[in-house]
């Protein structure tokens, strides 16, 4: 009919052509239409549009020859869906068909109606259907029964009609007779009892709640009503099992299994939750179970049924026993699918009957082994369901084990890990253990660990002083191994943050070696190791431009690289300088100290302002200050870490920002205690800016500690960079800022103030009104930006800005220029004239000038902007220049 | 509820298609698509059944061609495949040593067969002559 081609291309040319030619057959009217139409048939199954063949569809089934109707009503069933336009024009022909005298023709309409009718054709056809449900011959009764299944999902108003019909069958033996007519009704019941409760799913809430009620009532109806069918399912089913040898229905020595698995499905629906149904159905429930030989995949069919009914209704203890015995079995079996099947039910039943399931605990951890992805996945879902705090030491053991030896694709791993961590989180019976554990995850594992494990470790260590100096030893060496490798690191982020912050912690204890076995570790190795991991990470981007390296990555796994890359960066800095405190060597601290000097103008802002305030710190500051501030972590509390992670460890795929949410800051600060009078009063603020978190000088904490913490704590992949200078959207910015200053300066006055142009940074943008972002505050000139979207939803890209410039100088200033620089990869600028040249003396934001950025990566990336500002100081007659950088 | 039964050969080629509900060309190309990848991407040591966005996959492979039948989740997945061999079955019998060739060739009839055995999602008839009597009837008129 249709030939083969070799190409796609070939195929096109090919089916066009014969389109053609049948478009022009189709007009002429032959005897060829029929053929014509069985072409259009297949065409369509090749995925090109038919639409032309539609009408020929509704003339064909209009024709006096049966094979021309045949195929009419095939191609309708197969081109046409219910919305199409031509349908309506085909109820006319149904209903003479339906009344038709060849049985054939009437089964014809009544199968068109079960696959494509549409509402009307439902309710306009539904009594013709029903007098052949009863009356007709059996061909035609069982294709009318699932036109009926059709109607009643259509037009659930109808149901009542067929019940009746329904009630006749059932209680009429001769009616039972033939088996497709039984299975097709029993479809029909089994349509009814599960009466659609989710037809309008447009309502609103209210209605719906009454509406879903009512329906509930009419369900609970019907399956009442068929409940007093049960003793005569029951009789057919043991009718089925006991009954010899019969050629018509056996497969594989099971007589009809087809029927036996839909009797009972029908069975569980009216079981459910009817302890009386359920009992009246208990013997022959065994009597399948005991009597269905299983050599073949027939026989499993109708025993997986069983267990299903078993599992569902509210079966005996015993009964239950069985059933899991019997899903047991098929774990044992050689068969992948019974595997399968009993691994997901299983899952499924563990939560009810978790003892008599872990009994095959052994049996389920083969599973895990299996060679099929499909089973894997089952396992592993099953055990997570079974894994208790009993039982957790061993189980997570095997899923190390696993994870360790296995070669498996990355989503699964990465499916596994994440599960494990959740596991870990919550059932580890000791911190010891958890410890370890966790740190084996990170180390088999580390490029699939999310990121918060790393918070959640790190404060475990520092809860655990005994495990301290052992643990910082073992990350030491796990380091040290891959630190020369680049793209074991730059996987491996949350090792490594992980490893230099214990590093930088507790390089002290690392180094006394309490245990005579160990080859002790240098303070020089030390130093060398961080030195190492710091030329080996790539140096980051700035406005979003990526270094090199990573380039072969995707654009958007790179943001989050580039993230992660620049937070490991800080903490490995932050550990150098801690370590300052730690180690004796001066050679060592004089290196590090160099390190920063050279870094105080590198072109990372972050990193840039981290050099110089560390610098400062080292060198500047006094010894007893230094101290305190260097001084070990406090144990931090990391419940509510862990709260946010069970949350979100549900969906391994969200970005990890849902963590931290911008309306609850305050709780992902780690720091709790003591909450003075400061914390309480900034607590409130939107934003958890680490400088808030510093109180001054009475316990051991310090300015840097906090903000290095926030590193920890902060895994807004977007934003990472949080700077010490508190931006609320509240205006008076700067006024908060020197209050700050103020409180922090006779302790870390110093730290903050080598800042020369303040980098501005948010976390949490605030959608309701203006954004008031400062831009510059230097020589009595004042640059506010007031930012607004303002159409959040339609357009969130787009932000409008004006800038402001304010003078609070006794002389004016002239030729002012204002300029911006965007990268241009992913903003659009588009600015305008300042309203003024000159900003005049004592003058309040009275010079604007507006621009508009559009931001292509909204959500991905953060506007970001250099600007330059120019002007011409009136009193001393010279031209200034101003520069800064934003990350809004 | 089985939303589709499809007939797909080695290559990856479609010999026969049949959707319950009905499905636009982009989707049916697509899902196709995605369904015969991962199923001729398995060997025989792993299982008939693979989960593909809503739907479960049940398939089974005769020589070169591959049935796949999708259904939800409240199908008894044994049943199904049990089923497969049933239509496979039958197939066998009207045309004689079925082969590839067959079904293309006769799609009209091949789809008879699956609308026999099934309509609207449900198993209808599973006895091979209660299948075939109506198909051999019309085969009757026409010689």
């Amino acid at each position: 009919m249709v030939r083969d081609c070799k190409t796609a291309e070939e195929e096109r040319k090919v089916v066009t052509t014969e389109c053609a030619a049948i478009r022009t057959a189709l007009k002429e009217q032959n005897q060829y239409r029929a053929k014509n139409v069985a072409k259009l048939i297949y065409i369509h199954m090749l995925g090109y549009p038919t639409q032309f063949g539609q009408m020929e569809c509704v003339t064909l089934i209009t024709s006096s020859k049966y094979p021309e109707k045949r195929i009419g009503y095939l191609a309708l069933m197969i081109l046409l869906d219910e919305n199409q336009e031509v349908l309506p024009l085909t109820e006319h022909t149904l209903k003479k068909d339906l009344d038709d005298k060849n049985q054939f023709v009437q089964a014809l309409a009544l199968t068109t109606i079960a696959n494509i009718g549409s509402v009307d054709i439902c309710r306009d056809l539904s009594s013709e259907v029903e007098k052949l449900l009863i009356t007709a011959p059996s061909y035609i009764r069982k294709k009318a029964a699932l036109a009926a299944v059709r109607i009643i999902s259509k037009c659930p108003e109808l149901i009542d009609n067929y019940i009746e019909k329904m009630d006749t069958l059932l209680s009429n033996e001769q009616q039972q007779r033939n088996h497709a007519v039984l299975i097709t009704s029993l479809c029909l019941i089994i349509e009814i009892v599960r009466a659609k409760t989710d037809d309008q799913p447009t309502q609103t809430q209210d209605l719906n709640n009454e509406d879903d009620k009512k329906k509930y009532v009419t369900k609970r109806k019907y399956v009442l009503h068929f409940r007093k069918y049960i003793p005569i399912l029951l009789k057919l089913l043991r009718g089925l099992i006991m009954s010899p040898y019969a050629l018509e229905h056996d497969v594989g020595g099971v007589s009809d299994p087809f029927l036996q698995v839909k009797i009972l499905r029908l069975l569980r629906v009216l079981g459910k939750g009817s302890t009386k149904a359920s009992e009246a159905m208990n013997d022959v429930l065994v009597q399948v179970a005991t009597n269905t030989d299983s050599p073949k995949n027939a026989g499993n069919a109708v025993l997986y049924e069983c267990v299903k009914i078993i599992m569902d209704i509210e079966s005996e203890k015993g009964l239950r026993v069985l059933g899991i015995n019997q899903l047991s079995k098929f774990l044992g079996s050689r068969d992948h699918n019974l595997r399968y099947v009993a691994l997901q039910m299983l899952a499924k039943v563990a939560h009810k009957d978790f003892h008599d399931v872990n009994r095959h605990q052994k049996t389920i951890i083969e599973c895990l082994k299996d060679a099929d992805l499909s089973i894997r996945k089952r396992a592993l879902d099953l055990i997570i369901v079974l894994v208790n705090q009993d039982n957790c030491k061993s189980l997570v053991g095997e899923l190390m084990t696993y994870l360790q030896s296995s070669s498996n694709e990355d989503s699964f791993k990465e499916q596994l890990t994440t599960k494990m961590c959740t596991l870990i989180e919550t059932y580890a019976p000791d911190k010891e253990w958890k410890i370890d554990t966790l740190l084996k995850l990170i180390i088999t594992s580390g490029q699939y660990v999310r990121e918060e494990i790393a918070t959640v470790f790190i404060g475990l260590i520092t809860q655990s002083k005994e495990l301290q100096s052992r643990i910082t030893k073992k990350l030491f060496h796990t380091l040290k191994k891959i630190s020369s490798n680049q793209s074991v690191i730059l996987k491996q982020g949350v090792l490594l943050q992980v490893g230099v912050w214990c590093i930088g912690e507790y390089a002290d204890l690392a180094l006394d070696g309490s245990e005579p076995d160990e080859e002790p570790i240098s303070q020089e190795q030390i130093v060398d190791l961080l030195f190492e991991l710091m030329s080996n990470i790539p140096r980051e981007s700035i406005n979003g431009k990526h270094s090199t390296t990573s380039s072969d990555d995707s654009d958007s796994s790179n943001s989050k690289w580039s993230t992660s890359h620049d937070i490991s960066r800080a903490f490995l800095l932050m550990a150098l300088v801690k370590l300052c405190s730690h180690i004796s060597d001066s050679n060592s601290v004089e290196r590090i100290k160099t390190f920063l000097d050279q870094n105080r103008n590198v072109m990372e802002l972050e990193f840039q302002q981290r050099c110089c305030e560390y610098y400062v710190l080292l060198n500047d500051l006094e010894e007893e200050k230094r101290r305190k501030i260097l001084d070990r972590m406090p144990p931090i509390e990391i419940q509510h870490i862990v709260n946010s992670l069970a949350n979100s460890g549900n969906n391994s795929n969200q970005p990890s920002s849902s963590v931290k949410s911008p309306k609850s800051p305050t709780t992902t600060l780690p720091i709790q205690k003591p909450k003075t009078s400061l914390e309480q009063l900034i607590s409130i603020d939107e934003e958890d800016q680490p400088v808030i978190t510093a109180p001054s000088g009475n316990n051991s904490m310090s300015i840097l500690e906090s903000f290095f913490d926030s590193d920890v704590t902060d895994v807004l992949p977007s934003n990472p960079i949080s700077l010490p200078v508190n931006n609320k959207s509240s205006g008076n910015t700067f006024g908060e800022m020197s209050l700050l200053d103020g409180l922090l300066s006779p302790a870390l006055g110093p730290v903050v103030m080598p800042v020369s142009t303040p980098p501005v940074s948010f976390s949490a943008p605030n959608q309701n009104g203006p954004r008031k972002v400062p831009l510059l505050n230097k020589n009595g000139i004042t640059i506010r930006m007031d930012c607004k979207v303002l159409d959040a939803v339609n357009n969130p890209q787009l932000l409008n800005a004006i800038i402001y410039f304010s003078n609070s100088n006794s002389y004016e200033i002239s030729n002012i220029d204002f300029m911006m620089s965007v990268p241009k990869n992913y903003i659009n600028l588009q600015m305008f004239k300042s309203s003024d040249s000159k900003v005049p003396a004592n003058s309040d934001g009275k010079v604007t000038q507006k621009l508009k950025l559009t931001n292509l990566q909204h959500g991905v990336k953060p506007i970001s902007f250099k600007f330059k500002f120019q002007y011409k100081d009136e009193s001393s007659q010279q031209i200034v220049v101003e520069e800064g950088k934003i990350v809004l | 509820m089985i939303e589709f039964v499809l007939l797909v050969n080695k290559q990856g080629q479609t010999r026969l298609a049949q959707y319950t509900n009905f499905k636009s060309i982009n989707e049916r190309t697509s899902l196709e698509g995605e369904v015969v990848r991962k199923c001729l991407g398995r060997n025989e040591d792993q299982c008939s059944f693979l989960e593909y966005m809503n739907y479960k996959l049940i398939y089974r492979r005769y020589a070169s061609l591959f049935f796949i039948v999708g259904v939800d989740n409240q199908e008894n997945e044994l049943a199904i495949l049990e089923f497969i061999h049933c239509l496979v079955e039958t197939f066998d019998k009207y045309f004689e040593n079925v082969c590839e060739l067959d079904v293309m060739f006769n799609l009209e009839k091949a789809h008879f067969i699956v609308e026999e055995m099934m309509t609207n999602g449900c198993i209808v008839e599973t006895n091979k002559q209660n299948i075939l009597d109506p198909i051999q009837k019309m085969d009757q008129i026409v010689t």
